[in-house]
């Protein structure tokens, strides 16, 4: 299933894409991360762990990004998140007088077995992914 | 490539197949056979597999000791990408690129690129100038000559599934 976001930060393209392609602000700006550990980065491919806080206790992911400054982060994890089978997705970065839109998508799959129908978790996700979004634009534009 | 943009060193190898864009794709994309085509592959573990992205351990047959990496791929239409999370240790980075082009008559054309950053003082170490060939140059030849004989394995394990 896909799930699409788009929010407009009024900063340069730079400015934005530099805040979601550094993991080590991401503890700043997302309040559910509890740590981002950078494996390998060699200045395009970036692999790494995140771990969140989840209601039912803390979960890890592990990650691998393909960074195409300023334009567009390419994300597939790895190890994705408990009862996912995959996730996948971009953030693509079009600047248009002073200002940012960022668009997120996601493409993800259950684990044979997930307790919810697949629309109900896509709905979710698609708050979080907003909220996200959210919050990267509040912390970018608050410099 | 776009890893080729952050990597200071890179070299090419191109080869002509006389099978088909699909075969030759179909079999580098299908890393899970692998050992049954080429000798030096002892054995795949496959850690994830979307169908696009792809995550595994190969062994590989080699002196003194077998020899062990992970590689990551982005496989589209067209290419597929890789790069090596864990590299040997005279390289930082290491990434590359096979790329298949269609050719009239069932053929196809497939270049790999290697692209790599190295760790200075351990390539030194691990290739000191010899025969008045640097480090640099050492680990270009061994880089463009894994594409080679990886290339010409190919050739081989594909004539003979076609012939």
């Amino acid at each position: 299933m896909n799930i699409i976001q788009t929010v407009t930060v009024k900063a340069p393209a730079a400015e934005v894409y530099a805040a979601f392609a550094d993991l080590s602000r991401w503890n700043e700006i997302l309040p559910d991360v509890l740590d981002v550990k950078v494996l390998y980065f060699d200045g395009y491919h970036q692999e790494f762990t995140m771990t969140v806080e989840r209601p039912d206790g803390p979960e890890t992911i592990r990650g691998v990004r393909y960074c195409r400054p300023h334009r567009e982060l390419e994300l597939v994890q790895t190890t994705p998140p408990p009862g996912f089978a995959r996730m996948r997705g971009t953030w693509t970065f079009r600047e248009a007088d002073g200002a940012t839109e960022v668009t997120a998508t996601r493409d993800f799959r259950l684990a044979d077995g997930h307790p919810l129908p697949e629309q109900e978790v896509g709905d979710r996700l698609t708050l979080i992914l907003k909220d996200n979004l959210n919050l990267f634009r509040t912390a970018v534009e608050r410099g | 490539m776009d890893a080729a943009k952050v990597m200071t060193f890179q070299c090419h190898e191109t080869s002509i197949f006389d099978v088909p864009k699909e075969t030759i794709y179909g079999a580098l994309h299908d890393m899970r056979r692998w050992p049954d085509h080429l000798p030096h592959v002892l054995k795949i573990e496959v850690l994830y597999d979307d169908g696009q992205y792809q995550e595994f351990h190969m062994t590989v047959a080699s002196e003194p000791d077998t020899i062990r990496v992970r590689s990551i791929r982005n496989c589209s239409a067209d290419a597929i990408d890789f790069f090596q999370p864990e590299p040997p240790v005279f390289l930082r980075h290491h990434a590359g690129r096979w790329e298949f082009t269609e050719l009239p008559g069932g053929r196809c054309q497939v270049v790999v690129t290697h692209a790599w950053n190295l760790e200075p003082e351990r390539a030194a170490a691990v290739f000191p100038p010899k025969d008045g060939l640097t480090t640099d140059q050492q680990v270009e030849n061994m880089l463009a000559g894994h594409s080679r004989q990886t290339l010409d394995a190919w050739r081989s394990a594909l004539t003979a599934v076609t012939t």
